[in-house]
Formats: structure tokens, sequence, C-alpha cells
């Protein structure tokens, strides 16, 4: 699903990532740790195809990501591509129910009915007209989740997606992650805590822009 | 949902930025259409205030003893009357607003009087607009206020002028110049006093195209009577002639300069609050990317709204602009207060005009919008 073949991105003298190579196979669930700072949140936007690489190759669903031009990887996104974001990253001014439509990519026209009865299915049904400044962190990131959901892309790419959560919220919002894994999706789970590894197919561990593997998990 | 839905939700969101954007484009189209409307005010109070000071073309016959004229006033040749009719043909000269007369100075019981028949006013095909002069009905004079304050003329009084019986239909006010001993009579009534029947001895006129002050038009006015009355001359008072077109030229030198100003200024506040927008939406900009939307929709937002707000922008302009100089007019041109007139030619105008104004005063922050790069945010953000 996700290939990287020796991706650098360096900012002149400074290197925020070095030679990473990592291979993600369709329906995975990998989860990538790290302290903050070393190089994970660039990681995930190169897999993403939000952020050219210095050198390396990235391929995505078959695609090589940077190969393509930037229409065709807006595509890409929009299509196979789900992001989650630590900072929620909603719209401010839409309600709840329109951010969930913008969902992928402008491509496909979403009911209103339809992304209601989403938001119904995670206990949010109540809040579909709601602005997301009304809404607590666990429920911004419920309805975020859902919007990487919502046109069903083959792989999440979630950047701490419980970092501003508590402990509560923070177990829904990864048994949203483990449902869609379980439901054939593979996920990249960016995290520099704990949270996630347990539900992890494989670690990852990425310190001062470098990548090394851990054992797998098994369950 | 559609990119309107969105860009609509975002300028009501940012109310602020929203309103001080929309205040610049009216103010884009309220102070032109405001110094338009003034500009067309001035120019036909302008033209009212110039045709007071009288016609600028004098034609006369051609054999005329001119220092004679210039010491009596008048010519003592004769021109047909029919004359002036010639004019009435051709709709591409250079004359305008054409009076026949007919002076002659008499003696009236001891006061020299400057007898002036004049016809009615005419103009050539398609030159049609108010006549300059006042006209003068059969069997009245209009008096000049030396002539009536010698001979103690009231107004409606009945006189008898060479036999012929007169009633005073007015005492003209002083003027300090020869038409204080002028007596203005029907040209009909003039030619039969006179003895000069279907005589004239002058034609008043206007030029009606100013020109750059640098052209000398008077060898073309010359030419043009050339072939209409070749047996005219035409002399023009160049000191009314200079000063209507140094006037106009200054009314619109002021007012491009100071809508030159006023967009200038409008330009770079929209650009400040479209940058200042752009900067505020960095996030929404590195979301949208995230979800697959394409520069092309980044753009569209940005100058949708630019468009949408010239299109507001452009009607409360036009309404504003419209509606103070309304109010203000009447002080303004205090002489002619129906002069300010809503000129609906501007809205249309407007509607196109400001939309692309506000598009084109975006494009720098929009480009700046496309070009940002979203991980940027994204990775601040996180």
């Amino acid at each position: 699903m996700l290939k990287m073949h020796g991706v650098c991105l360096s900012y002149g003298e400074t290197s925020a990532l070095a030679d990473a190579s990592l291979v993600v196979a369709e329906g995975e669930f990998v989860c990538l740790r790290g302290p903050s700072g070393s190089g994970k949140t660039t990681l995930l936007l190169l897999a993403g195809g939000m952020l050219h690489p210095t050198s390396g190759r990235v391929e995505l669903a078959g695609h090589d990501l940077y190969g393509l031009d930037a229409s065709a990887r807006a595509e890409l996104r929009a299509t196979a591509v789900g992001f989650v974001f630590q900072t929620f990253n909603l719209v401010p001014y839409l309600d709840l129910a329109d951010n969930l439509r913008l969902a992928g990519g402008g491509h496909r026209s979403l009911d209103r009915a339809h992304v209601i009865a989403q938001l119904e299915r995670v206990g949010l049904g109540h809040r579909a007209t709601h602005k997301p400044r009304a809404l607590s962190a666990g429920e911004r990131q419920r309805t975020a989740l859902l919007r990487a959901m919502l046109h069903q892309p083959r792989i999440l790419l979630a950047d701490e997606p419980t970092g501003n959560l508590d402990p509560a919220n923070a177990t829904i919002v990864m048994d949203l992650l483990s449902e869609f894994h379980a439901g054939g999706g593979t996920v990249l789970l960016v995290t520099h805590g704990n949270l996630g590894a347990d539900r992890a197919d494989r670690v990852l561990h990425l310190e001062e822009g470098r990548l090394a593997s851990q054992p797998s998990v098994s369950h | 949902m559609s990119t309107l839905a969105l860009i609509l939700r975002e300028a009501l969101h940012r109310r602020l930025t929203t309103g001080l954007v929309l205040l610049a484009l009216i103010a884009t189209v309220a102070l032109p259409v405001a110094v338009f409307l003034s500009g067309q005010a001035s120019k036909r109070e302008t033209i009212r205030l110039m045709r007071d000071l009288g016609y600028n073309l004098r034609i006369i016959p051609k054999e005329t003893d001119m220092p004679g004229f210039w010491a009596r006033g008048y010519s003592n040749r004769v021109l047909p009357e029919d004359c002036v009719q010639r004019f009435l043909q051709r709709p591409d000269l250079s004359y305008n607003h054409l009076i026949a007369m007919l002076n002659r100075r008499i003696d009236w019981n001891g006061t020299s009087a400057l007898v002036t028949g004049i016809a009615t006013e005419v103009a050539p095909r398609g030159k049609q607009k108010p006549p300059m002069i006042f006209t003068v009905d059969a069997e009245t004079l209009h008096v000049g206020h030396a002539v009536a304050v010698s001979l103690s003329l009231t107004k409606g009084q009945t006189v008898v002028l060479r036999g012929a019986s007169f009633r005073i239909a007015a005492i003209l006010s002083e003027k300090g110049d020869v038409d204080d001993s002028r007596v203005y009579c029907s040209l009909a009534d003039a030619q039969r006093l006179l003895g000069m029947r279907e005589q004239i001895n002058e034609i008043q006129a206007l030029e009606c195209h100013c020109q750059d002050p640098a052209i000398d038009t008077l060898p073309k006015l010359r030419q043009e009577l050339e072939s209409i009355i070749p047996e005219g001359r035409v002399l023009r008072e160049s000191d009314i002639a200079v000063t209507r077109k140094r006037q106009r030229q200054m009314a619109n030198r002021q007012a491009s300069v100071f809508v030159s100003i006023v967009l200038g200024a409008a330009a770079i506040w929209i650009a400040m609050l479209f940058a200042l927008n752009v900067y505020q939406r960095r996030s929404e900009i590195g979301t949208l990317r995230a979800l697959g939307y394409r520069s092309g929709y980044i753009g569209r937002l940005f100058l949708g709204k630019a468009a949408l707000l010239g299109l507001f922008g452009a009607v409360l302009g036009f309404a504003l602009g419209t509606g103070l100089m309304q109010l203000w007019g009447p002080s303004i041109f205090a002489t002619a207060p129906g002069q300010v007139r809503t000129e609906w030619l501007l809205l249309p105008a407007a509607l196109v005009v400001a939309p692309l104004f506000g598009m084109i005063t975006a494009l720098v922050p929009t480009v700046a919008a496309v070009m940002h790069d979203p991980a940027v945010t994204l990775r601040e953000d996180g």
C-alpha cells in the first residue's frame, strides 16, 4: 500500500528525515513512535503527498507519488488517503455535517442526510448543526476522524490523533481507527505516547529523523 | 457542498475582514460614481454658465470694414436672412446655437440705442439643444438698462419707435457693457423698423468642439464657413472659447487624479485584507489540501470571495454614490439643484468593474494562498 525507499528531507543543513525506508502492506496497522521533533509528522506528510522529499521515492497505492503532477496527487489524496491531525483541523465556519461533506476533495457530492447518519453512528447526530467551537475536543476528533474515513480511503494517516484527548476520548478514537482497520483499511498511526501501539500490527520507532523497526505486536 | 456556499459561510464567519473589504469595494464604486455624477453635473452647470457668457463665434459679411466694425460693434454690410438655414442640413459642423441678427444704431428721442433684431435660435440637424438666449415676441421690446434709464421706460409700458407701437416686455439688468444700450426686438420687427427686409448683418454661434487648447480650430471654422456661406467671415472671441476649454480640462484632470488616488488606496487596502485573510486561513488551506482539493479550488475560494464582495460593493457603492450626490448635489450646485441626475448605466458598469477590481487586487494574496506549502501549517499545528 505504502512504500518509502531511502526518503530524505532536508532544510538546508538540517535533516528532517534521513534515508527512511518503510513498507506498509494493504490492511496493515502500523504505529510510528518517536519523541517530539523526531520527524514523525514529516514522514506522514511525505507519505500523503503533502511534502516533496529531497531524495528517495514514495509509492502510494501503486503510484509513484512524487512522479505525479500536483493535480493527480491531489486526486489520489481525495480518493485513497484519509488524514487525521492532532489539532482536528475542522473548518471553523462550517457545522459538523458540512465539515464532513468536505471529505473526498469535492470529487463526490456527499448528501447532508448521509453525513448526519454517519455522525449518529459515532454518537454525534445531535451535534450535526453545531460549529466545531461548540464541541469538546473528543467530539471534534471523532468528527475529524469520521471526515477522514467518509470517502472510504485505502489508507488512514493519523498524526497523534489522541494527543489532545483525555483517556476516555482517546480510547473512542482508537476504537474508530481499529474499526477502520478491521474493515480492511490500512492505518499509519504516528504517536509519541504508548496509546495505539497495542492495537498495531507493527510498531516503528523514529528518532532524530532515522527510522528503526521494532518487533511486531501480535494480537 | 458548492464553492459559493463555502465562500458565503466564510465571509459571514469573518465579518470584520469581510466588512472591511466590502467597505473598500463600496468606496471603490461610490466615489467614482459620485465623482462621475458631480462631473456630469459640473459639466452641465459649466455649459449653462458658459452659455451665460454668450456666443463665442460671430459670422459677419466678408466685405465688412473691420476697423468700423470694432468701432460700431456691428457690420455695415448685410447677408441674406436665409443664409442661416444653410447650416441646418449639415450635421458635421463645429457650429451650434445659431442665431441671425440685425443690428443698427438709431436715435430714439435723443438717446443712442442699438436696435438688435434677433431670430429664433436654430441648430444643425441632430444638435438641437435648449436655446442660449431669450426670444423676443413680435411687437415687444427688451430694453437695455442705460436706454431704459435715459428714456424713463418701465416694463409693460407701450412705446412708439419709428412710428411702430411696441410693448416693453423686459427691462434688462445692468451689464456694464454695450448691451446696456441695446433694444432687442424680433428680427422681423427690426427689419421693418430699419427698412432692411430679409437682411441680417450677423449670425452669432457657439463653437461646439472644445479640443486641445494647443490646436487652433479657427482655420477649421473658416474652412467650414467657406463651404456654407462664402460671403461670410467668422470671428472667434477667443477668451470665452479658451476659458470654456480650460475649465473642462481642469475639471477632467481633477476628477481623474482624485479617482486614481481613491482606487489606488482601495486596491492596497483590499490586497492587505486579503493577505490577512490568507494568513487567517492557513490551517484551512492545509486541511483542504490534505482532503484532496486542488490549487484551482483554493484559488476560486479567494477570487470568488473577491468577486462576490465586488458584486455587493457595486450595488451598495452605486446606491451610496448616487444617494450622496442627490443629497449634497443641490448644495454644491446651488445655482441648478436639478443638475445631479442618476446615471443608471453606471450600475451595470459597476457590476462588471467592481468584481474585476476585487479579483485583481486579491490576485497576489490568492497566488500566495495557492503557493502556500500546506505542510508548513500542518506541521506547525502538530
